[in-house]
């Protein structure tokens, strides 16, 4: 091991130990180590972007003048300084060029791509469900494709009603129906259980990660 | 009723009954009916008749022109002896008729002179208006007592008039002088504190309801004033009169509820109220208002309180604060116990340590009535937002939001133990035996992206994009790793691009970067977009191509997308934006514990071909295995004790609600 991958893995050691510092509150220690990876991470991506971005798609074409792409570039590069116009006055009217052009388009590509890739995908899944490929086997019917359709569905619409009877109990205090309640709870079965994978999800991957760095200092601690 | 019972009224010509007192048409009195029949009522009124000298031979005249003498049913000894008298010692040798010759010589002869058919004939008609008559004299006695009334109330009004308009020597009306009388002690400082303007404008003319409505507050009786609590001026102008101001002691004198008074007299209703008049100046009303503060610090100051020379000037000419400190009084004035906390009189409340400790404030009122502008009488919303703003100015600086998840050292105490407990687990598991190397089985998801990776040939494209953070490599980088391996015994050369500039550097411990370029795509998933929409224009190309190494078109010929992710959206904004349009890849993804049930939904829906998740799928820990399952153990002791606590927690708390 060299010199170098000493000091790498002390270092290592150090700021594990400081984010471990967490324990004890949100320290001076754990502050610093937060700054420093935020600092670097940052500092990391201005290099990147530098390399990979402003250099070869904005300087680069503009030296190709008067080709179309030493054009375009110019297209980039107005709408870079108007951001940075942002950086000296919040208010300019100037720089809502560029974050309006991004905004718009950001705001059309996700609502045609939820469209495209989520909604319909999902509503048609669920009526596949009942496609008789699946809900019966050899002539017979499949009983577990039949629950699971059925299961699928109800679990969406009781989920989708939480939602909805939730708004409308906001609005109206005495509005209580006994099966529109029993719909509700039964839709939040469904939610409890997803947030329960999702919980067990983070914790498995936070645990994965503890496990790992615990390791690592087992492992330089062995070294000695 | 036949036509001569009715009476012709000699204002309108309304045609009444006999005995009305008073037409029905146009109230005028019938005075007629109770004056001889014959003279003219109108032209005599009955107070002017002592004063006229009516000639016998006036009268005789009448009574000779009168249509009633010629009726025989009058009777005759009906008129008056005196008139008859004067008629035969004066007048008779000139004016009688041989009829009225002759009824007098029989007379002279017959002891009865009616003679005995009329005699019979006068009989029943007596019987018969016997009735009438009695009405007659019934309705008279009322009309005269009616007048009598009339009168006494004039006398005894213009008697008032007379006395209210007296002045001593000192210029101060009867009016005062009463109240003097009453307030002995206040009356002084009142004295002293009055403007001389107020004495001029205010109007000395007082009645003498009014009077015994002032005896009756002074007495203790209960009084029927407006002083309800939403009554609109919080500024105490408890009566529309000007002069009622006075009265403003009395009725902030303390009411003595003694059921002995109150059995006596029966309270008048009077009706106060505090809206300032239309017709009234407002100077008035905050002379009032000045005048009643004044009143009320004579009550509880003592007779050394500062007059208007020795009051400060700027104290004087402060109406704001005279507002704010005049709310307190009018609180308690406005409750029901303030009737009981000044029950025993003005001299017992000025000794109390409370009221001498507001001394100094009631000093501060202002001594002038000018001082006191009448845009400074406060409405009760105007006091309500005067009372928001201050509060909003108060809780300046302060938290408007609650903490929703408030720190306390228990908790903090809680986190340690907890921390420690799971480090001090997984490093036990660590240091403390094998590894552990149990193969668990995969889920159908794993096992779909199993043998989808398994499917993939030699000349199959593959494309890797790469998009997680450091925190989860651990969780994700084995599985991207075991994938490469698999890849290359394949002998497929997968392209590997991010967007995410730390991959640049976490994408060295899973691939050898000499053996495989990482490219970067900027702009996100706008960058991935762009590329899977892109237009090969005619005129060259795109900014977008310097960015990659290789072949500008990144999705040309794709047959595999494996997203290497620890974000679901990340996952799902690919399948959202990316693979519509290129519907002929196939993706999978490799992603951590956290998303796996995010993305469950879009591999039922067939859109990901297959996702592994965390160490857990991967068939293959390369962390600790001993250690994970002791760290979940542990997680799941915790949770479930976390649960039992919390139930027996909200247990007690249903006990104890209906307990409070």
């Amino acid at each position: 091991m060299s010199t170098l991958d000493l000091l790498l893995m002390l270092t290592g050691l150090v700021l594990s130990l400081m984010v471990f510092g967490y324990l004890f509150g949100d320290t001076l220690l754990f502050g610093i180590s937060m700054y420093t990876l935020v600092g670097m991470t940052a500092g990391f991506t201005v290099l990147v972007l530098v390399q990979k971005v402003i250099i070869p798609m904005v300087v680069n074409p503009l030296g190709t003048f008067p080709q179309t792409s030493a054009w375009l570039a110019l297209v980039p590069l107005l709408l870079s300084i108007l951001l940075i116009v942002l950086l000296f006055k919040k208010s300019s009217r100037v720089s809502g060029i560029p974050l309006g052009f991004l905004a718009g388009i950001m705001a059309a590509a996700l609502i045609i791509g939820v469209s495209r890739g989520t909604l319909v995908p999902q509503l048609l899944s669920i009526v596949d469900a009942f496609d008789t490929a699946k809900t019966t086997s050899h002539g017979l019917p499949n009983w577990a494709g039949i629950f699971e359709a059925f299961m699928m569905l109800v679990g969406v619409l009781a989920v989708l009603f939480v939602f909805h009877h939730r708004k409308t109990s906001r609005k109206q205090d005495a509005f209580s129906v006994s099966w529109l309640d029993g719909l509700t709870g039964f839709g939040q079965v469904f939610i409890g259980i997803t947030f329960g994978a999702v919980f067990v999800g983070l914790f498995s991957t936070g645990l994965v990660a503890l496990i790992a760095y615990l390791q690592y200092l087992v492992d330089f601690v062995r070294l000695w | 009723m036949s036509d001569e019972d009715l009476r012709i009224c000699p204002n309108c010509g309304q045609e009444n009954a006999a005995f009305t007192l008073r037409c029905i048409r146009c109230g005028q009195e019938l005075e007629g009916l109770f004056e001889l029949e014959g003279f003219d009522s109108a032209a005599t009124p009955a107070e002017e008749q002592p004063d006229e000298v009516v000639t016998s031979a006036e009268i005789l005249n009448s009574l000779e022109n009168s249509p009633l003498l010629a009726d025989a049913d009058q009777p005759v000894d009906e008129e008056p002896e005196g008139l008859a008298e004067a008629h035969e010692q004066d007048n008779s040798h000139l004016y009688d008729p041989d009829w009225l010759e002759r009824i007098r010589q029989r007379a002279k002869e017959e002891e009865d002179a009616t003679g005995e058919l009329a005699k019979g004939t006068i009989a029943m008609d007596d019987q018969r208006t016997q009735e009438g008559r009695k009405q007659v004299d019934e309705a008279f006695d009322e009309i005269m007592r009616r007048i009598r009334e009339q009168n006494e109330r004039e006398k005894v009004r213009r008697s008032h008039r007379i006395e209210s308009d007296l002045v001593d020597e000192n210029g101060d009306p009867e009016w005062l002088r009463r109240i003097r009388e009453l307030h002995p002690k206040q009356e002084d400082d009142i004295e002293e504190s009055k403007p001389s303007s107020t004495k001029d404008d205010l109007d000395d003319e007082w009645t003498e309801q009014e009077l015994q409505e002032l005896l009756r507050r002074e007495i203790g009786l209960p009084e029927e004033t407006s002083d309800k609590p939403g009554d609109e001026i919080t500024t105490e102008i408890n009566t529309a009169e000007p002069i009622d101001g006075e009265l403003e002691p009395g009725q902030d004198q303390p009411i003595e509820n003694s059921p002995d008074q109150e059995d006596e007299t029966t309270p008048e209703p009077e009706f106060f109220h505090n809206i300032p008049e239309d017709d009234q100046p407002p100077i008035i009303e905050s002379e009032k208002e000045q005048t009643s503060q004044e009143l009320d610090v004579s009550k509880t100051k003592d007779a050394q309180t500062p007059t208007d020379d020795d009051m400060n000037p700027e104290e004087g000419s402060a109406p704001e604060e005279t507002s704010a400190e005049e709310e307190p009084e009018e609180t308690e004035e406005e409750k029901p116990g303030a009737v009981d906390k000044d029950a025993d009189g003005p001299q017992e409340t000025a000794e109390e340590p409370e009221d001498e400790d507001e001394k100094p404030e009631l000093a501060e009122v202002p001594a002038s009535t000018e001082a006191v502008l009448p845009d400074l009488l406060m409405l009760k919303a105007q006091r309500e937002r005067a009372k928001v703003f201050s509060d909003i100015i108060s809780q300046e600086g302060r938290r408007t939001i609650a903490v929703l998840h408030k720190t306390t050292s228990t908790g903090k105490l809680g986190r340690l133990v907890l921390g420690l407990l799971l480090i001090l687990g997984v490093l036990g598991a660590i240091l403390i035996g094998s590894p552990g190397a149990m193969e668990l089985p995969s889920v159908m998801p794993a096992a779909a992206f199993t043998k989808n990776l398994e499917a993939i040939t030699p000349e199959d494209s593959v494309l890797i994009v790469l998009d997680y953070l450091a925190a989860t490599r651990h969780d994700i980088e084995p599985l991207a790793e075991k994938v490469l391996e698999i890849l290359k015994e394949k002998g497929n050369q997968p392209r590997i691009v991010t967007s995410n500039p730390e991959n640049l550097w976490l994408a060295g411990n899973i691939l050898d970067v000499s053996q495989h370029p990482l490219e970067y795509v900027p702009g996100g998933i706008l960058g991935y977009l762009a590329s899977g929409i892109r237009v090969s224009p005619s005129w060259g190309e795109l900014p977008m191509d310097q960015a990659f190494t290789g072949d500008p078109d990144l999705f040309a010929g794709v047959d595999q997308v494996i997203l290497v992710s620890d974000s679901a959206d990340f996952v799902r904004t690919w399948l959202e934006q990316v693979s519509p349009w290129r519907t002929r890849m196939k993706t999978s993804a490799i992603t951590t514990a956290f998303s796996a049930p995010i993305l469950l939904a879009y591999y039922d829906s067939g859109q990901l071909q297959g996702v592994v998740a965390g160490v857990a799928d991967g068939g293959a820990f390369s962390i600790n295995q001993r250690a994970f399952q002791v760290g979940m153990l542990l997680m799941t002791v915790v949770l479930l004790l976390g649960m039992i606590m919390k139930a027996d927690e909200d247990a007690q708390k249903r006990t104890e609600e209906p307990e409070q």
